[in-house]
């Protein structure tokens, strides 16, 4: 019920705009009676604020978050940049070839052929290219020397003592005398027999076809630089093509990285102690 | 809340919240502010807040932001600028002028209250929500606020 003494809390609520339907009708029901409150009721209804919609906040695009997926690129700009990653990718190339052309040759032997039996090569490769334990566990890909000697050393265990002929057993005496022992030329081996191996490995005939052998050696001194000569020019001769030649140079360039870099290794790990200590007390020690 | 959800109520109540705060610090500068901090805040709180809430949210972290504001600068700064240069623009009605320099004569926490109900159309207990006030509490105050604008309206009638 409006009357004099709560009709302006009716206005107000209008005003406000949380005056039921009933509330409204009695509101306006009671100016009907006083219209001399009509310009009241007016003057709360002017200051209702309206909002300036002209004012608007222009920096929305900071406020957004990026959606995944959502950026796209234009096809232009994709070829303009497909285009000059392929020439680069072809500089690239174009110029790795031309160095891989100006640079004659590694320092170690691709190919060789030899008319002499397998075995002498088999012998020949355990001389000069020693390999140790340490140099087999690193190796992930051992090559047929390799793993002959694997082969041979676990015949070795299993027989009688042996003669230090195989670097290949540990022993720090014999580490020391082929250590000081100059490095024999490729050809001293060959004439050795090694008359505690022959019983374990059947002697094949010696075969008169040529017959292609990967030898991989180390990097060997000056002294043998007249051989690697000589069996480049082998490689030379060989009726091969260029890019199985390519080839072929490449691959014996990454065996001998390889070994080059397990020697280093191996080199590196020699000498080297490991010393497990709790506190000040020392547990034990593992020297290489 | 998904970023989808964030995005949308970016594009939906960033200008609103803009226009809320310019008139409750009466700084333009501090405005933007206060809408890039609630946005943050909304952002940070995401998980929390459910997409029909995000709006409340957000009018009640500007709210506290803008009478912090406020009552950081001083009250006479902001009446200040009010009347040197935010009230009197080319194309604004008598009244609509009239009612810019009545706000300055209400406080910080009549006039969010005013604003809060006129431009969002809130509810008292909404208000009541946004404001951490009661409903009765807020009710109260408006009506004295109305009040307020109300004599000064006709104050400057009966002047002019």
């Amino acid at each position: 019920m409006v009357t004099l003494d709560n009709y302006e809390e009716y206005m107000l609520l209008e005003a406000d705009g949380e005056l039921d339907e009933a509330g409204r009708t009695a509101l306006y029901a009671f100016l009907e009676q006083h219209p001399g409150l009509r310009k009241e009721l007016d003057a709360y209804m002017s200051t209702r604020l309206v909002p300036d919609t002209n004012m608007v906040f222009e920096h929305k695009d900071s406020l957004l978050k990026d959606e995944p997926g959502k950026k796209t690129f234009s096809l232009g700009n994709w070829w303009i940049y497909a285009a000059a990653a392929a020439v680069v990718v072809f500089v690239v190339t174009f110029m790795n070839r031309e160095q891989q052309e100006e640079i004659p040759g590694t320092t170690i032997v691709k190919t060789e052929i030899k008319n002499t039996a397998p075995q002498n090569n088999i012998s020949n490769n355990i001389n000069t290219a020693p390999v140790t334990d340490s140099d087999k566990s690193l190796h992930s890909t051992p090559a047929g020397p390799i793993a002959y000697e694997n082969k041979k050393q676990h015949q070795q265990k299993t027989s009688i003592k042996a003669p230090a002929v195989n670097p290949v057993v540990k022993r720090p005496v014999q580490e020391e005398s082929v250590a000081h022992q100059p490095l024999p030329p490729a050809e001293a081996p060959r004439k050795q027999p090694m008359p505690e191996h022959k019983p374990m490995i059947p002697a094949p005939e010696p075969v008169p076809a040529p017959q292609e052998h990967i030898a991989v050696e180390p990097p060997e001194p000056a002294a043998q630089e007249p051989d690697l000569k000589e069996r480049r020019s082998l490689l030379a001769s060989l009726p091969l093509n260029e890019g199985r030649r390519e080839g072929l140079n490449e691959l014996t360039d990454a065996v001998n990285n390889k070994i080059e870099r397990i020697k280093n290794m191996t080199s590196s790990i020699k000498g080297t102690d490991v010393k497990v200590k709790i506190g000040n007390r020392d547990l034990f020690v593992v020297k290489f | 809340m998904e970023l989808k959800e964030y995005n949308a109520c970016v594009k939906e109540w960033a200008d609103a919240l803009f226009r809320f705060a310019c008139k409750c610090t009466g700084n333009e500068e501090d405005a933007r502010d206060v809408v890039q901090n609630s946005f943050e805040v909304l952002w940070q709180k995401k998980g929390d807040v459910a997409p029909d809430k995000a709006k409340p949210f957000l009018f009640q972290v500007a709210y506290r932001q803008s009478i912090d504001n406020y009552r950081k600068q001083g009250r006479m700064l902001y009446k200040e600028q009010m009347d040197d240069n935010r009230t009197v623009k080319p194309g604004q009605t008598d009244l609509k002028r009239v009612l810019e320099r009545a706000l300055t004569k209400l406080d910080e926490q009549a006039r969010a209250l005013v604003l809060l109900k006129d431009y969002e159309g809130y509810s008292y207990e909404e208000i009541a929500q946004i404001t951490g006030l009661s409903d009765s509490q807020v009710k109260v105050y408006l009506h004295r606020a109305r009040k307020i604008l109300k004599d000064y309206l006709v104050s400057v009638e009966n002047i002019i």
